[in-house]
């Protein structure tokens, strides 16, 4: 694929230790890592931020799960319960999910895999990481004040009434906006314009389609809640009623808005992941992916229709019959090309050299994951389900099946299938899969009995409920401790791993695409010479033959 | 005048890979700009096609002749931020920095008029939430008596106000960052700085700068010129 | 690529395009005094496109752009058209709503007859329900 390889790829044994200039050694220091403008750097600067924000959330998740363990509400007050789930979904939603795979994993990957020194505006990309310290201060800072109390969707007019800190996460969150927009420019002019020599459009890795697709939606959704946020904070500081009925306004126009960002945010969360299971699965059954240009279209496709399906969230709000229906069909609609990377990706095992390391078993924890949550993302779309089981635990069973089962299950795995190139090291298999397992454990029994206990009529976003949901509730509640233990795990093993582990080679897992073909760590510039693509991804035949197997 | 200072960032192949890869940075970032501005437009169309006449009422208390001197304003500065542009590219470097200027100056003319604007507003107590008179609309001799076949909803009329208000100050917050950054560029263009080799900041500044323009040519009827 | 840094062409289409706007922006206004009913939005902004066309073709530097340029213009137009398109798709169908559950004959009139704007806008936001004097108390 490379002409331009700097090692033989896919050794049996490790290389000798060499001191190698790297993006880590280069140079040392706060500041060199503060001022950098290296995105492999920058990806790091990343990884810890949003990690850091990811067990914040889950630490909130934690209380409310406490919480729902008993049928009373004895833990917290519905006050305090509201500031929770809020800060949890506001935590997991805007700094961790909506970041996690573009910022660590893209920005590490994408110059990587197109054979690029870097993206194509290295200080936009590390100003993007402090606009998002900003925002996270900001939501910090309202968090300690003692947090607000209108759910992440800040719907008016209790957002523009509330006496919490609406105004500060509001700030934080939309000065997180543009962080998202900074990235999201960066990775389309950059895949644009920065290909290598011969790397033509069906020649790209699919996670680089999908970081294509996503930064889509970055670019043309985020404007939208970032302008929403500032009519809140202008109803809230004037005291002028743009969305509130009292005052001439219209609670239903702020959902319009907010929904045009926040559905399309859900497909930002998505197709990243998508496009690490495409890697993932084709590096572990040594095939290309089937039907590639599908699954590339695909990804473009939900990008797209993504944006036109926002009013399945409003169904019971007030909108009209007729925006309803049209809403209702177009997100049967966009649930196709979803359908059809399954598709693909199932077919790509079928007759491959099948491995389990724990990437692909996280690869295969989404695909089955990903499809219940999908299924019941059907099921949700149809009115007349939708209006029995909107603002049930069916609703949040389903969006934590794409988003935990999905999303963070691809997350997981690209940041396993990943960790030898970042870091050189290899992180330790057999903990890594316990981990998986139990993740995959936890997670079930955390969100499944929440499908019944939906259907069955439990409200969410309540600090009690009824006596007869306590054994489902209960249930979830364990899972939900298991999960968290195995989020943990990989915590103390990766950091364990960047000092004790044995150095990778290049490529440990004998996979074709371009960021294997250069040392890990990488160096600063990436490759020694540009390499040139003279082939499609994902040949193995062809990688086989270079390596003499 | 060429310029000996043509920098290169190191992980770019050449000049001209560089400059398309600028080039269509701005253009996206325009992009997101269409749908951050898109929201408040929605907004406003939404309550306007609810609220026809209030919201007539409301516009006509804006000054027709005062929106209308700024919009040839705003047209006059794009034309001179074209000629700045294309001073730099047939190296002329006072053309530049005088046509910079001039853009400058004008830009300045725009803010100042609306500042004059927003004064008047207050004046009237149209400013919304703080001092907005609701009790004016219907008041015998008030701005009701206009031919209307019906009383004004105040609430309606502050709502109009609230995105006028909003949409015009947003308008102008982008303004100040473009004189901002065209003050940089002077600056530099005094130095030197740019000519025919290399004229790509002001290119870019340029293409921020009509944007700006397109967009207070839509706010410009949408706002002063509502008839039914 | 926007611009070529090889062959200047003259600023005469500047100022032709300046002249042709403060043309169209006269226009506008005068139209505006014109009494032409229900035609003026159209018209006003029909005029705005066209005085935008000529910014992005001329000033822009739209006719010498690539077709990736063009892209993300009309990306930007057509996603702008999406927001509107499906946010008026609820609102200009509300009124078959109230149609259908509380047919009379104030609300199969125009907009200009029965009661005020404001009050039928809050009736189709908040559906009428028992106790608030809608007609769908079971």
């Amino acid at each position: 694929m490379s002409s331009a390889t700097l090692e033989s790829p896919a050794q049996p044994e490790a290389p000798p230790p060499q001191p190698r200039e790297d993006y880590l050694n280069v140079s040392f220091g706060v500041r060199s890592w503060l001022l950098t403008t290296d995105h492999k750097r920058i990806a790091i600067l990343y990884l810890v931020s949003i990690s850091l924000m990811f067990f914040v959330g889950g630490l909130f998740a934690i209380l409310i799960r406490l919480e729902l363990a008993t049928p009373k509400g004895d833990l917290v007050t519905s006050d305090t319960y509201n500031k929770l789930f809020t800060m949890h979904g506001i935590f997991m939603l805007f700094f961790f999910l909506i970041p996690s795979i573009p910022a660590v994993l893209g920005n590490f990957l994408v110059p990587l895999m197109i054979g690029a020194k870097d993206l194509a505006f290295p200080k936009l990309n590390l100003a993007s990481w402090y606009v998002y310290v900003i925002g996270a201060l900001f939501t910090f800072w309202s968090m300690l004040a003692g947090g607000v109390d209108t759910g992440w969707t800040f719907y008016t007019p209790y957002s523009t009434r509330s006496h919490t800190f609406v105004m500060a996460t509001a700030v934080g969150v939309l000065i997180l906006g543009f962080s998202s927009i900074l990235t999201g420019l960066n990775f389309v002019v950059t895949v644009h314009r920065m290909r290598a020599p011969g790397l033509t459009w069906f020649r790209l890795p699919l996670f680089i389609w999908s970081m294509y697709a996503t930064s889509i939606i970055f670019l043309l959704g985020t404007p939208v809640i970032t302008i929403t946020l500032v009519l809140v904070a202008v109803e809230r500081l004037a005291g002028v009623g743009i969305f509130d009925p009292k005052l001439g306004g219209d609670p239903i126009l702020f959902q319009h808005l907010f929904w045009f960002y926040s559905h399309p945010a859900v497909y930002i969360m998505i197709l990243p992941s998508m496009g690490i299971v495409s890697e993932l699965i084709s590096t572990f059954s040594k095939k290309p992916v089937f039907g590639y240009h599908f699954v590339a279209f695909s990804s473009i496709a939900i990008a797209v229709f993504g944006f036109l399906v926002w009013g399945h969230h409003m169904f019971v709000s007030g909108q009209s019959m007729n925006a309803a229906l049209i809403f209702s069909l177009l997100s049967f609609l966009v649930a196709v090309p979803s359908a059809i990377k399954v598709l693909n990706w199932t077919v790509t095992l079928y007759k491959g050299s099948v491995a389990y390391q724990t990437p692909m078993l996280y690869a295969f924890g989404f695909m089955g994951l990903f499809t219940i949550g999908g299924l019941t993302g059907l099921m949700l779309a149809a009115v007349s389900v939708n209006v029995h089981v909107h603002g049930t635990y069916f609703v949040v069973a389903h969006f934590h099946y794409i988003m935990v089962g999905g999303a963070i299950m691809g997350y997981m795995g690209g940041l396993h299938y990943w960790w030898p190139k970042i870091t050189g090291r290899m992180y330790p298999e057999g903990w890594a899969k316990l981990a998986a397992l139990i993740i995959f454990v936890g997670f079930n029994l955390t969100f499944f009995p929440q499908f019944a206990l939906g259907y069955q009529g439990m409200n969410r976003r309540y600090h009690e409920y009824a006596p007869e949901f306590q054994v489902l509730n209960v249930m979830s509640s364990a899972g939900a401790s298991i999960l968290g233990v195995g989020y943990v795990l990989p915590l103390f093993y990766f950091i364990w791993s960047l000092k004790y582990a044995k150095a990778a080679g290049p490529n440990p897992w004998g996979a074709t695409t371009l960021e294997w073909q250069t040392p890990s760590p990488p160096p600063p510039d990436n490759f020694a010479q540009t390499p040139v693509v003279t082939g499609e991804p994902y040949n193995y035949a062809r990688e086989e033959a270079a390596v003499g197997h | 005048m060429a310029t000996s200072h043509t920098p290169l960032a190191h992980h770019f192949e050449n000049l001209e890979q560089q400059h398309e890869a600028n080039t269509l940075g701005m253009w996206v970032f325009l992009a997101t700009e269409v749908m951050f501005f898109g929201g408040l437009f929605t907004g406003y169309a939404i309550y306007r096609s609810q609220y026809a006449d209030d919201f007539q009422a409301a516009s006509e208390r804006l000054i027709v002749w005062l929106g209308a001197v700024n919009t040839a304003v705003l047209i006059c500065s794009s034309l001179t931020m074209a000629l700045a542009l294309y001073s730099a590219r047939i190296g002329s470097r006072k053309g530049l920095i005088g046509f910079l200027a001039a853009t400058m100056l004008l830009g300045a003319t725009f803010l100042g008029i609306k500042a004059v604007e927003y004064y008047i507003d207050f004046e009237e107590r149209l400013i919304p939430g703080y001092q907005f008179d609701m009790e004016q609309w219907n008041k015998p001799g008030g701005h009701a008596e206009h031919a209307r076949d019906h009383p004004v909803e105040p609430q309606h009329a502050e709502l109009f106000f609230v995105f006028y208000f909003i949409m015009t100050l947003i308008h102008a917050l982008h303004m100040i960052v473009g004189l901002s950054v065209l003050l940089v560029l002077l600056v530099r263009s005094i130095h030197g700085r740019y000519g025919a080799k290399y004229f790509t900041p002001i290119e870019l500044v340029g293409l921020y700068w009509h944007f700006v323009d397109i967009i207070w040519v839509f706010l410009f009827p949408l706002l002063y010129l509502i008839r039914h | 690529m926007a611009v070529s840094s090889r062959h200047v062409p003259s600023p005469l289409p500047y100022f032709l395009v300046f002249m042709g706007l403060l043309v169209l922006t006269g226009t506008t206004v005068w139209v505006a005094s014109a009494d032409l009913g229900r035609w003026h939005t159209t018209i006003a902004l029909t005029i705005a496109v066209c005085k935008g066309a000529l910014i992005v073709l001329f000033f822009m530097h739209g006719l010498e752009s690539s077709k990736l340029t063009w892209l993300v213009i009309m990306g930007s137009i057509l996603w702008l058209a999406i927001m509107l398109g499906g946010t008026f798709s609820d609102y200009l169908t509300r009124r078959q709503d109230e149609q259908i559950r509380n047919p009379t004959a104030a609300n199969w009139g125009t907009r200009k007859t029965g009661g005020g704007a404001s009050v039928r806008l809050l009736n189709t936001l908040s559906p009428p329900r028992c106790g608030r004097g809608g007609s769908a108390c079971g």
